[in-house]
């Protein structure tokens, strides 16, 4: 449920907007610790290789900058909701680090890709999880990260979290049976 | 609805909200002052923005004038376009005819580049209410976007 909707059905004078401001930032800012503590529970487990660790370790970059925002208090009210929604929805993406571990993806099956990526474009890296629906695709979670995070945290922000990677790609494979 | 299969609405939902949210405090300011080189870059964001929605708004008054429309444009003219209708029935106070639409629209988008070559908040407090009052409103509608798109995703993706 976005955090805006504390906001519904209340009649709010001048004085009690800054506490309802305060309670947006304050409830981003206890998402993104839940954020992070998940991660920590999710990198516990085993992965094949080190790409599933460095996403991990770019949305808790961007979550704990989002809330260092937030905590600065320089945010208008508006912009303090979208910045909690932002990190809900980052939070919705680590399903994409918890279906890469080893038990979910062979490592027979993402060392090859894994490497013909980095052969093909260098300057990117693949990602391999599991769906529970029948498809197949990829898609590059880098380019949408700029799009909605740099508005918020300033222009080349992602970039500099990405450390010099220009793609990202996720690659979406139905369920292995092993 | 699968999470990737909407993350490309989302992430422009995001982009489009929060450069309206961060517009509508920028103009929301005391008239005449300064914009700091922080701010620059997002009003010359809007202004980029608000160029290709007018592009793809000029079709809807003139069906020939198509030079310069491309595929965001049209795009960013369907995000837009409620807001835009809401802010002109606000100051016209009927159903906005097309002609209405791009006026507006221009109105804001000359302020916008006025905005940036003058680095302050224009003096005149009428233009600058309406390009806070737009912004407001398209902010508002990808807030809203945000809510209703959270609530369709199956737990499935």
């Amino acid at each position: 449920m976005p955090c805006f909707r504390i906001l519904a059905g209340r009649e709010i004078g001048s004085r009690q907007v800054r506490s309802v401001v305060s309670e947006v930032s304050r409830i981003g800012r206890a998402r993104g610790a839940r954020i992070v503590s998940r991660l920590q529970e999710i990198l516990a487990q085993d992965f094949a290789t080190s790409t599933p660790q460095f996403f991990a370790r770019l949305i808790q970059q961007i979550v704990e900058g989002i809330a260092a925002l937030l905590r600065s208090s320089t945010l208008d009210e508006r912009t303090e909701k979208f910045a909690c929604s932002l990190i809900a929805e980052l939070g919705s993406h680590l399903r994409y680090v918890e279906s890469a571990t080893s038990s979910r993806v062979p490592a027979s099956f993402i060392q090859p890709i894994e490497s013909l990526i980095a052969r093909v474009t260098p300057s990117s890296r693949v990602m391999l999880r599991v769906q529970w629906t029948f498809n197949y695709k990829v898609f590059d979670i880098a380019e949408y990260y700029r799009k909605m995070i740099d508005p918020l945290l300033g222009a080349d922000s992602v970039k500099s979290y990405l450390g010099g990677l220009q793609h990202f790609y996720i690659d979406l494979s139905h369920q292995l049976r092993m | 609805m699968s999470l990737s299969y909407d993350l490309p609405a989302k992430a422009e939902t995001f982009h489009f909200g929060i450069l309206s949210s961060k517009l509508a405090a920028i103009f929301d300011r005391k008239p005449g002052t300064e914009i700091s080189g922080a701010d620059r870059p997002d009003i010359l964001a809007a202004a980029s923005l608000v160029g290709e929605i007018l592009n793809g708004a000029r079709t809807l008054s003139d069906r020939s004038a198509v030079t310069g429309v491309t595929s965001d444009g049209i795009r960013s003219l369907g995000l837009a376009l409620n807001p835009l209708e809401r802010l002109a029935r606000l100051s016209q106070g009927i159903n906005p005819t097309d002609e209405a639409i791009v006026t507006l629209l221009s109105r804001i988008y000359e302020t916008l580049n006025q905005a940036s070559v003058s680095s302050r908040i224009p003096e005149e407090g009428e233009v600058a209410s309406v390009v806070r009052t737009f912004f407001g409103f398209l902010a508002d509608a990808m807030l809203s976007n945000i809510g209703r798109s959270r609530d369709r995703i199956s737990p499935s993706s």
